[in-house]
């Protein structure tokens, strides 16, 4: 099976600092489902941003879980080149200016048009959106990571203020739904 | 108000980070603590910290630690267990 896989930069699993070699087969213990190679179908990609992307294959069986999947074997094929700087910038702007509209109708009165008028995340930055409520409070947060280029906090905060708004886990999902197909346009993957 | 959200906090990844280093967290378990480290830089240098932590303290044998090193530890553990109302007079 063809999946995908974030990785830090130089190929480096980001939390076990595992180094791998593109091309070469890497096998876990078969009955440990803990240690098995992880990676994501397109729809999962949002939860896993990291700086590079990868095609991976894995070996059968392949484990489907809710936000992953899993095999005891697996190997790097290739680079996907289109997650670079800029795609990552566009996406981050994307998921702060959707936050911007999720959040529009919960700010308190007194700063929906000023917000609603913003034309650049650094205009909003300069109202004090926290102010007044919840959905407010983490449109800042977005707006604060967006412009510091940080595509997962930016995406992650984005979501959790779709879900506050009392559409819970469903919402939180629905918008990661939504991150998931903005990514995979932007970089023309299935 | 508690949000619903896939990934466990910071305050639950500190308590679970041990059974994670050593393997031990339930797949699903795992899979919530690393949701959570894909955006959270804060929690990823802790677990680095802790990952280092262990290495090194792999590496430490009695002999190894200096005794002065030694007699502070033991006078620290017999302070706290005073401290914390253990049963040693």
């Amino acid at each position: 099976m063809i999946a995908l896989k974030f990785l830090a930069t130089g190929a480096v699993a980001p939390y076990t600092g595992f180094r791998w070699s593109p091309g070469e087969w890497v096998t876990a213990p078969a009955d440990r489902a803990d240690a098995w190679i992880h990676a994501c179908r397109a729809a999962d990609l949002p939860y896993w941003l990291d700086e590079e992307l990868w095609r991976v294959e894995l070996d059968a069986p392949v484990h489907e879980a809710r936000y992953q999947i899993a095999s005891p074997r697996g190997r790097l094929l290739e680079r996907v080149e289109a997650w670079d700087g800029s795609v990552a910038r566009a996406f981050t702007n994307a998921c702060a200016w959707r936050a911007r509209d999720v959040a529009l109708p919960q700010l308190a009165p007194a700063l929906r048009d000023g917000v609603a008028r913003a034309a650049s995340l650094d205009a909003i930055r300069e109202i004090d959106v926290a102010r007044g409520s919840l959905a407010g409070a983490y449109l800042a947060d977005v707006v604060k990571w967006a412009l510091q280029g940080r595509p997962a906090m930016t995406s992650y905060v984005g979501a959790v203020l779709a879900s506050s708004s009392g559409g819970g886990l469903a919402a939180f999902e629905a918008e990661r739904a939504w991150q998931a197909r903005w990514l995979a346009e932007g970089l023309r993957i299935e | 108000m508690k949000l619903s959200v896939p990934d466990v906090s910071c305050r639950e990844l500190v308590e679970l980070v041990t059974e994670y280093l050593e393997a031990r967290l339930p797949v699903e378990e795992r899979t919530r603590f690393e949701l959570h480290l894909g955006y959270c830089d804060w929690c990823r240098t802790y677990l680095r910290q802790m990952r280092q932590v262990r290495d090194a303290a792999e590496e430490l044998t009695e002999e190894s630690i200096a005794p002065e090193a030694k007699s502070a530890l033991l006078a620290a553990f017999r302070d706290w267990k005073r401290g914390s109302g253990g049963d040693e007079p």
